[in-house]
């Protein structure tokens, strides 16, 4: 909305709200400062926000019993994770589980998208193998609980769009990958 | 955290299973918010220096006022002993009715 001179941005989920604006005259009452929001962390620094999901991260690793990894600095195998034979998982729905908790990583993650994209290709029949590749994501997760997302201030709101396509790459029926995002600023 | 008790709540929920649609309630969607979304605000209130402030609306389930005509029996405990078969019309939305998360 825009009143005369002024701009507002609001930002609504149920019961949380963020409210933005040149002016910061509201008739509401407000919590403060911005510090977290749907599960995300935000800090100030000098260059812009942090936007961190380090509570999520690891409520998530302790529920699924995950909070002594291996400490790795990788996050999928160079290995391709494939539908070939391989025994299958004995707890497909707890399977489920951490792929649905995985999606909600990658919101200030861009780093695990592609990792947690490919296990998801595999929810209607998990193997072992799978299930290897979900931990291997965890134990990166474990290492890198504090990474997130550096907002910093940008001259220009041009937008820009990339896309790849790695053609026909996948081994089990040849099918292509392909991915595309979009900066703003 | 200790084993005392801060405070008691209670809450009035009703049986939205009983429900019927078109006749009770129309729309049950509940509106959710994209990431790019949130990520566009924080990007524009960093490049304009812009300060950002959070707030809370209390039981905004409850706040909903009613379009269609939903009646509510009295609750098991609370029944008005002089006009037992009576029921009351909501004109404000309750935890479990089929609209609430749309408040």
């Amino acid at each position: 909305m825009s009143v005369g001179v002024d701009i507002f941005y609001l930002l609504l989920y149920v019961n949380d709200i963020l409210l933005t604006g040149s002016n910061s005259e509201f008739k509401l009452r407000d919590l403060g400062v911005i510090h977290y929001f749907l599960g995300i962390e935000v800090q100030s620094t000098a260059m812009g926000l942090m936007l961190r999901q380090h509570k999520y991260i690891l409520d998530i690793l302790t529920r699924v019993g995950m909070t002594f990894c291996k400490l790795i600095d990788t996050l999928i195998s160079t290995f391709k994770v494939t539908i070939l034979p391989n025994p299958l998982f004995s707890d497909p729905t707890r399977f489920h589980q951490v792929v649905g908790a995985l999606q909600y990583f990658t919101f200030m993650r861009p780093d695990i998208c592609f990792a947690v994209n490919r296990v998801c290709q595999f929810i209607h029949a998990p193997t072992y193998s799978h299930w290897g590749a979900i931990k291997h994501i965890l134990c990166y997760l474990w290492v890198t609980t504090s990474y997130g997302l550096h907002i910093t201030r940008s001259s220009s709101f041009a937008l820009h769009g990339f896309t790849n396509t790695d053609w026909a790459d996948s081994i089990d029926d040849l099918k292509s990958t392909e991915g595309y995002l979009v900066f703003f600023g | 955290m200790d084993d005392n008790v801060e405070r008691y709540k209670a809450r009035l929920v009703v049986k939205g299973l009983t429900q019927q649609e078109g006749i009770d309630y129309s729309e049950t969607f509940s509106p959710v918010i994209k990431q790019a979304t949130i990520k566009l605000v924080f990007s524009i209130v960093v490049s304009y220096n812009w300060n950002i402030h959070q707030l809370d609306i209390h039981n905004a389930f409850l706040n909903d006022i009613l379009v269609k005509k939903v009646y509510m029996k009295q609750p098991s405990g609370f029944v008005d002993s002089t006009l037992p078969s009576h029921v009351g019309q909501l004109y404000k939305s309750l935890y479990d009715l089929k609209q609430a998360p749309r408040a």
